[in-house]
């Protein structure tokens, strides 16, 4: 029995200082204006200012990017720049709390900015095709 | 604020959802499971320590004042869900999904199974039986069906939630409430109070994670050992299938969020076999591994599945608390905002409330929350076990046959940190 409470009092030390690590890094990046330097490689275009931008194709096999994950700082606006080229028209629903939504006729496009302001997952979805066109991994 | 748009939430409610836990909080909660599982099995006591020493104690009759309380709440929820908004502001969505669904879990814990004494169903059976002469309904209940029914009630709410075409869907929530409370009503009415403790989906879910509470035993308040209550879970057929579609349906909510599934075009029946198929296989391996021992006759082998699923329990409340904390915590708060507006006509009793986000707004501490809860409940599933096998195996077996069910709980353990290290 002392072997197992001392494994577990060793591991409890190990998670305490693991969560310090993170943190850490937590308070560094939200103190920090610069431009993140994790933007996402798919269906994005080189941002002016710290916008991530995040370019969506509407088609009728679905949406593209389609599952991707994209990293978003607390705050940072998010543009969804989106072209439907589809037969029919969509609606981009993007599930923050508050939530956002764009109405996209066939054959039109859309742009929809907004900011998430609190950490956590935000999936960004097609209705119309009931896909996650992305993830925004906000932290 | 508010788009007047059908929303599309994978979950039955929209909004934002956990960051991934980090990476070393994964590992570290891994290693620290497998460690004490082998210290367990090689160091602890070799004579069982943690049994009851008989059945549970017959529960006080239902207190009046919890059943008046259960009905006020039930009529609040069910007026908001059927005469509220047909959108995702009907706060009836939130209380089947949220404040049911996922607040039962801690209810039970704190409060053992005091859902017996809210239940509206069982209320009203017992008004309904009085008035007929025939509390006790009027058919005994099959005792080979065991919790199957309860099984089915779980299997279909999870599939309402996780594998319908549309979770989000008032309409959708209207029919399977509506279905299951006629069911209840009417089973309850034919069958008498045994019922709702075997056919009752969420009543048996109660009943199951009570048994773990260490304030509550049998009704009564008393401070115990939640691991010697534990293993008076009473025993019937589909207790295990019960469990399993407890821990498959979870794994497969997380795993549904996944980038491999989002980037699938997946059917509503391809959905639908997947999150059966993840029940399937959490019963199952969970079965062959109770079962795989030596020295055992056959009809002592197959009672061991039914035998060792008290110990699973742990796992899955572990397990469910680290998958739904936030849910409950953040989501719960929205619902009660919704609620107190149940015919969506901006009433604001109490001023403008809103919700505390105070999970979300800490990943660290939500993090060691969730590794927490995972790993404590490994630990108790592992003790547990390894005391049940010491009355149940023969005793040239009680190491050997310990092995594929340690195994088997290490594997549910790891999945479950993966899939939230991952998704």
């Amino acid at each position: 029995m002392r072997t197992i409470a001392v494994a577990a009092v060793t591991t409890l030390v190990l998670v305490l200082g693991a969560c310090g690590d993170g943190g850490d890094r937590d308070a560094g990046a939200s103190a920090d204006p610069a431009p993140s330097p994790s933007t996402p490689a798919s269906g994005t275009a080189e941002p002016a200012d710290d916008t991530v931008v995040v370019e969506v194709t509407l088609a009728d096999d679905g949406p593209t990017p389609r599952g991707d994950r994209v990293e978003v700082e607390i705050g940072q606006p998010v543009r969804l720049v989106v072209s439907n080229r589809s037969s029919e028209a969509d609606e981009v629903h993007v599930h923050s709390d508050p939530e956002h939504s764009l109405d996209v006729p066939a054959g039109a496009s859309g742009e929809l900015e907004f900011t998430v302001d609190r950490p956590g997952q935000v999936a960004v979805e097609s209705h119309h095709a009931d896909a996650v066109i992305v993830q925004l991994v906000v932290s | 604020m508010s788009v007047a748009a059908v929303v599309l939430p994978a979950h039955g409610i929209g909004g934002a959802t956990d960051l991934p836990i980090p990476f070393t909080a994964a590992v570290i909660g891994a290693s620290w499971a497998l460690t004490i599982s082998f210290a367990v099995l090689a160091l602890a006591w070799k004579e069982p320590r943690l049994q009851a020493g008989g059945p549970a104690a017959q529960p006080p009759p239902r207190r009046p004042w919890l059943a008046v309380l259960g009905l006020l709440l039930t009529v609040w929820v069910l007026t908001a869900l059927f005469a509220g908004p047909s959108d995702a502001s009907n706060g009836g969505l939130g209380g089947t999904y949220v404040w049911v669904w996922v607040g039962l879990v801690p209810l039970a814990l704190m409060f053992g199974h005091v859902w017996r004494d809210l239940s509206p169903w069982r209320t009203i059976q017992a008004l309904v039986g009085r008035a007929l002469g025939r509390p006790e309904g009027f058919v005994a209940w099959p005792a080979r069906l065991g919790y199957w029914p309860a099984a089915l009630g779980l299997l279909a709410f999870v599939w309402l939630e996780l594998a319908s075409p549309d979770p989000g869907s008032v309409e959708a929530v209207r029919w399977w409430v509506g279905v299951y409370g006629a069911a209840m009503i009417v089973g309850g009415v034919v069958v008498g109070p045994t019922w709702f403790d075997r056919a009752d989906p969420f009543d048996v879910y109660s009943a199951v994670v009570a048994r773990l509470s260490p304030f509550v035993l049998d009704g009564r308040w008393k401070l115990h050992n939640p691991m010697r209550s534990l293993t008076q879970v009473p025993v019937a057929p589909g207790l295990v299938a019960v469990l399993g579609v407890l821990l498959g349906s979870t794994a497969f909510d997380s795993f549904s969020a996944s980038p491999l599934w989002q980037r699938r075009d997946v059917g509503d029946l391809e959905q639908t076999a997947v999150l059966v198929g993840f029940c399937l296989v959490a019963g199952g391996l969970f079965a062959a591994a109770a079962a795989a021992t030596g020295g055992v006759s056959t009809a002592e082998r197959r009672a061991l599945p039914g035998q060792l699923a008290h110990t699973l329990v742990p796992i899955v409340v572990g397990y469910i608390v680290a998958h739904y904390a936030t849910y409950l915590v953040e989501k719960g708060q929205e619902t009660l905002i919704l609620l107190l507006d149940p015919f969506g006509r901006g009433w604001q009793p109490f001023g403008e409330l809103s919700a505390s986000y105070i999970l979300s707004r800490d990943p660290e501490l939500l993090a060691s929350l969730k590794v927490t809860a995972v790993v404590v409940g490994h630990i108790l599933a592992v003790l547990a076990a390894h005391d049940r096998a010491l009355v149940v195996l023969p005793r040239s077996h009680r190491l050997s046959g310990q092995l594929a069910m340690l195994f088997v709980m290490i594997a549910f353990t790891f999945t479950g940190l993966w899939l939230l290290f991952s998704v």
